[in-house]
This record gives structure tokens, sequence and C-alpha cells, in this order.
């Protein structure tokens, strides 16, 4: 019995150090070091014990972060370290297929299909260097549906310097109609810098799409998006963990070539969270995130939202302030020995959030990491 | 080489060495590991295994090698032999060539019904000798439909290497509709190479399958597959994980068409396990293929990744296994709550 209720109380409670879900419990804030992290950031591998981490998810996987997917860290010697990921779907190829995606009338393309990546850092003298590659291929030839993508990162970090550039190479499908999705370019390049208990951020991420018909010569969709991304955390390590408080100005501009009109979209998100051991095997975290002050978007288009954040589907929409954004995420991770198992806390996390910790809405976004 | 071999026996026995098919379905039924199911497909692994009682909940009619309800045992007769048997255990063989043709010809032939199965293992001198009955008989006079399997289990093992045979004798199927499928030329052969933490292995498995209707024939098919493993694992303080890199390669030929079917892959999988005390096991692992995933019918180079996560509880000399319901399969919701919690449970007692 007393085995039982522990047992009860264990699973009751879970989510953790690493993964999809603490990433998601705590907003994805700057400053976070994880097993996920380091598919934008590969320079943050020689920071982490080696691992092995699985995260549950589906096999035909519809989103990031809803597939199930596995990665390795490994040792290659004591300057360098080798990491292995299959299933990852990366948001250097899904931003660009899920935009086109959420077009009225477009017919779906293909997420990446078994996709697989490897990242290597090495330490020389003080700079750790990173570079990582992840390549996926399907090619059915009865229904002549396809998808490739191929992606090169560079990274580096110099103490509290740091910087990032993840290039989209390949990003082409073909749906069941034979419609063609090609996106030549996509660019994403971070910097990094900490100063004391602050951590300074500023992206830039531009990548254009076009759609070309079946039956046509020339593309009928042409898009380009760019997004200006400047934030700043300030974290307070506690003894048993930490809390932080950030805020970002972030800037997305995605221009119609064809009809040459534009999607503008300029915020000010506020960041609070907090990560605390609530005692020697679980541990606790949470954080909410909303725009202030700053909050406008302008749409001639009239994208969709399923295509972009902060769109309607209206064409001319504008807001000069925007409606609530508000989004609370909380989770949970149960630390094992070496073993952590992460957790969203269902009822508690997104923005049809329930509000609950019951048998029905207790656990999501599972995730397991082995520390060796 | 006696003591490679006790040495092999005793490292191979960790304390890690649950059992039951929820965890290898936790840990994607990979044959690397020690465990009372493969004593079913190395029956020299009988003599490497525990005496134990273990029993499998699930259906009673089942329709995959996965959801029917069995039980199991081993008990040693002596120093150099033990005998092992399982009452409602489908054939891993035999289950697969139904379901297989079943799948390929969208029938719906059963599976072995009541099936037993008796194994016997002799050591002697560093090597290890098994020899297997399987055999299952149903016959409904009223309504035609019936089945039956007669298989012999063989299997060897010297040294680093242990091989397994099975020698289907008897493997027919009738359902209604005067529909009979007979199953011919079926043979399946496996070999394992174990040297401490590395583990390469190998398979073969072919037959002939002829589905006739009323007495003529309507579809016959002929099935190769042909599997590698390379598989290595680090053990550190209760807890292991691994990677293994298979080879697959099937072929099917329809002999009444003329059509052929190839699947070519190369899978790789990742696990772990881990002990968080003395009565809680986690465990869990991901697979998906990699560079070559080609099927000539069917988009099979789509996402197949799978990640399956279970857990062991341990209470004395009694295990229960159970794979977490939300977190295995293809569709998996990602959820751990009071809904989708312990699935595919057994209970194995080791005495």
């Amino acid at each position: 019995m007393k085995h039982l209720l522990m047992l009860v109380i264990a699973f009751s409670f879970s989510t953790a150090f690493a993964t999809k879900a603490r990433l998601k419990a705590l907003s994805n804030s700057l400053h976070l070091t994880d097993t996920q992290t380091v598919f934008v950031s590969p320079y943050h591998l020689m920071s982490l014990e080696n691992f092995v981490a699985l995260e549950a998810g589906l096999t035909t996987a519809t989103t990031v972060d809803n597939g199930a997917e596995g990665s390795m860290l490994m040792n290659v010697n004591s300057d360098s370290k080798i990491f292995l990921s299959v299933g990852h779907l990366d948001e250097s190829v899904q931003s660009q297929r899920k935009f086109v995606n959420g077009i009225a009338g477009v017919t779906a393309y293909k997420t990446q299909q078994n996709p697989a990546e490897i990242i290597y850092n090495w330490k020389d003298g003080s700079t750790v260097w990173g570079l990582g590659t992840y390549y996926s291929n399907f090619n059915n030839k009865l229904t002549n549906e396809k998808e490739s993508s191929a992606g090169l990162r560079l990274a580096a970090s110099y103490g509290d310097f740091k910087w990032k550039a993840n290039f989209g190479l390949v990003n082409s499908a073909v749906n069941t109609a034979g419609d063609q999705l090609n996106s030549d370019t996509y660019f994403n390049l971070g910097l990094r810098y900490n100063q004391n208990t602050l951590r300074y951020g500023l992206d830039l991420t531009t990548w254009n799409v076009s759609q070309t018909l079946n039956a046509g010569l020339a593309p009928n969709l042409s898009h380009s998006y760019q997004d200006i991304n400047l934030r700043v955390v300030d974290v307070t390590k506690t003894e048993t963990g930490e809390y932080f408080i950030g805020a970002g100005l972030q800037q997305v501009t995605v221009k119609d070539k064809q009809a040459d009109k534009k999607f503008n979209r300029t915020t000010l998100p506020l960041i609070l969270g907090a990560e605390t051991k609530a005692n020697d095997w679980l541990v606790l975290r949470g954080s909410i995130t909303q725009s202030v002050l700053v909050a406008q978007s302008k749409d001639e288009v009239g994208y969709s939202a399923a295509s972009l954040t902060g769109a309607t589907g209206v064409v001319d929409a504008e807001f000069s302030a925007e409606a609530n954004n508000t989004a609370v995420a909380a989770g949970v991770g149960v630390v094992m020995n070496k073993v952590q198992l992460d957790a969203t806390l269902k009822g508690l996390t997104g923005a049809t959030a329930s509000q609950n910790i019951n048998g029905t809405d207790l656990l999501a976004q599972v995730g397991l990491v082995y520390k060796y | 080489m006696k003591n490679i071999f006790y040495f092999l026996f005793i490292s191979s026995f960790s304390t890690l060495s649950l059992a039951s098919r929820a965890r290898l379905s936790s840990l994607q039924s990979q044959n690397h590991f020690s465990d009372t199911e493969n004593i079913f497909y190395f029956p020299t692994k009988i003599s490497e295994t525990d005496p134990f009682l273990q029993i499998e909940s699930g259906v009673t009619n089942s329709t995959t090698l996965s959801d029917g309800a069995f039980a199991a045992g081993l008990v040693t007769l002596n120093k150099d032999v033990n005998l092992a048997g399982a009452v409602g255990r489908q054939d891993q063989f035999v289950g697969h060539e139904r379901i297989l043709f079943n799948s390929v010809t969208s029938q719906n032939f059963e599976l072995s019904q009541n099936p037993i199965d008796f194994l016997w293992s002799y050591k002697n001198k560093g090597q290890i000798f098994s020899l297997g009955l399987f055999y299952s008989h149903h016959n409904d006079k009223l309504n035609q439909i019936g089945e039956s399997t007669q298989i012999i289990q063989t299997g060897y093992r010297s040294g680093f290497l242990s091989f397994a045979l099975n020698l289907p004798l008897v493997n027919d199927v009738t359902m209604a509709g005067q529909k009979k499928i007979n199953f011919s030329d079926s043979v399946s052969a496996s070999v394992l190479y174990e040297i401490e933490s590395l583990i390469l292995s190998g398979s073969i498995q072919y037959f002939t399958a002829v589905q006739k209707n009323s007495g003529t024939e309507v579809t016959a098919i002929d099935f190769q597959n042909f599997e590698f493993g390379f598989s290595d694992r680090t053990d550190l303080d209760k807890s292991h994980f691994f990677y293994r890199v298979d080879v697959l390669i099937q072929n099917i030929k329809y002999k009444t068409t003329h059509l052929k079917d190839h699947l070519n892959q190369v899978p790789l999988t990742m696990g772990i396990e881990s002990e968080f005390n003395e009565w809680l096991v986690l465990r869990g692992s991901v697979k998906q293929t990699f560079l070559i995933s080609q099927f000539e019918t069917a988009p099979n180079s789509e996402n197949n990744t799978q990640a399956a996560l279970g857990s062991g509880f341990k209470f004395k000399n009694i295990l229960l296994d159970a794979t977490f319901s939300g977190l295995i399969g293809s569709a998996q919701t990602g959820a751990l709550n009071g809904n989708q919690f312990l699935s595919q449970v057994a209970i194995t007692s080791w005495f």
C-alpha cells in the first residue's frame, strides 16, 4: 500500500529538467539550456552531461512539438562531444510548411519524415565550437508525394558571448495534388550575451517560401518572412532553484510578394517564471507570458491564424493594441536517480487550460532523460 | 571456455533483467535483452534464466502477437536440465506468417487457438542443446472453421554463439466460406553472437502460403525476411542504455499476379532502463529508420518514429511490468494520467 501511495504521488506530479515539457512550462525562456535547446544553439552541448533523451509523441507528427523523438549525447574525447537525434522536426523547416499549410486552398504538405541530425561540439581553449547538420527525405513513388530537407548549424561560445547561425539549405515538398513547395533560404542568426544575472539575446530570422501548382510553370504563392527579436531576462538563483523575469521586443514582417502586401506585428512580451526543487525528487516549474504596452499589428493580406501568430484571417485587420494573449504554463519533473521524467501539467497549461489537476487533466508531453 | 560461458550467464542476468512482453514493448521488442520472452526466440536461453512463472494479461481471442493472454513458466529439473512451457502464447513465427498473410490479402484467418508450447534444454560442458514443440488445434465442424499448428523448435549454444531453428510441420487455417490457407516450406533460423555488451544478431524467415477458396487457388505468396542487428549496451549503476542498428530486407512475391513487394529499412533504436529504487524501474526507447527506408507500394519512408515508455514494479520476488498506455504506440497522446496509465500488464514471479 505504501508503495502504491508513493507511486500515485510520484506520477501525480511529474515533469522535469529537460525536454520539450520543461521548455513549454518555462515558455521557452531565453536563458534555458536543455536537451531541446541544443538544436538551435549547438554550443549548449558542452555544458550538458551526457544523456539519452526520449520524447513521447505521435509517429505522424503534425507540429514541432507533438512528435516522438529521441537523442543521445556522448563524449568523443575530453574536449569534444557528439550528439545524435532522430525524429526531431526542426523549426527551420516546419516554420515554412506550417505557414503554407495554413493558407486557404493549399493541399497540405508533409512535415519532415524520419529526420536525423548530428551535431559535433569541441573546445578550443575557452572557445566552444558547434557544427551540425540535419536531413530528411521522403518519396512515395505511388502517389508522387515527396519532401526533402537539409540544413547546417554553426555556433560558438566565447565565455559570456555566444553566437549561432542556422541555415536551411533544402526545404522542398510535393503534396498529393502535385503542387510543389520551395523554400530556398532559411537563415537564423542569434547573438547571446551574459552580464551577471542578465541574459541578452538578439535573433534575426528570415525565409522565403513559394508554391507552384501542379499545372503551373510559375509560383502562384510567394512570401517572405522576417523576424527580429530582442530579449533580456534577469535570472535569480535561489537555494532550491531560480526565478526569472524578462521582456522582449519582437517585430515580424511578412510580405506577400505577388500581391505586394504586408503583415506587420510588433509586440513587447513580458515573461515571468520560476523553477524550484520541492524535494529530492520533485521539481515544480511554471511561467506566464503576455504582451504589455506594445502589441500592434496590421495585416493587409489577411493571413490565417494557422499560418501566423497574431493573424486573424481578416484582410486589413489592424490592432493598435491586441486582445488577451496571457498564457500560463506549468509542469513538474520527477528525478529518479539518473532518470528524469518531465511533463507539463496538462490542465494548467495553454490558452485553454481547464485549471484542473485531476485524473483526466494531469500530465502531458512526457519526456524521459537519462544522464550518464 | 566454461568460465567464459558462466561469466556470460551471470553478466547477462543483471538486476535489470525484468521480464515480460510489456518490458520488451517499452524497449522496442529487441532480442538483445535477457528476458523471459527471449526463451521463445532462443530456446537455449532456458538454461540461462532463473525459474519463473509469468502471467500476461490480454484478450482471449488475440488478433496480434501482443494482445493475447498467456502464461509461461520455467523450472529446473537438475543443474543441467531445464524445462519451460507456455499456455496461450502465440508462436512469433507462425503468428507473424498468418498476420502478414491477412495483412497483404485483407483476409481474417485466425491465429493459433489454445496453443501450448513445451521447451527443454540440456547443458553439457559449455554447450546447450534445446528442443521444443508448439501445438494448437481448433475444429468447428458446424461452421467448418479451424486451424492446426505444429512446430519443432531447436536451439544450440556454444560459447558466444546461439542458434535457433524453427520448423513448422503443420500450419493450416480454414475460415468461413470454405477459405483455406496452407503454409509450406516454412522455416526460420536465428543466430546471436554475444560478447559482453556487444551483440550481433541475424535471422532468416521463409514461407510459401497458398489460399484456396472451395478448392480453387486464389492467392499464393512467397515470403522472405532477412534481419541483421548490431547492438551495444552500457551498464552503469542500476541502469543501462543501449543503441541498436538493424538492417531489414523483406521480399514478398505474389505468385498469382506475379507482383513483388520489397522492403529495405535501417532502423536505429535507442533505449534506457533505470532502477529508481528497490521497487521501481523506468524504461523507455525510441526507434526510427534512417537513411534507408524503401517500400515499393506503400509510403513506408513516412515518419515511423516511435517512442515507448513503461515501468516495472518489484514486490519481493514478484515483478509487475507495464507500458504507459498514453506514451506508447504510433498514435500516443503523450499524456500520463488516470485514464492512460498502465497497459499490457504482466506479473512475473521468480523463484
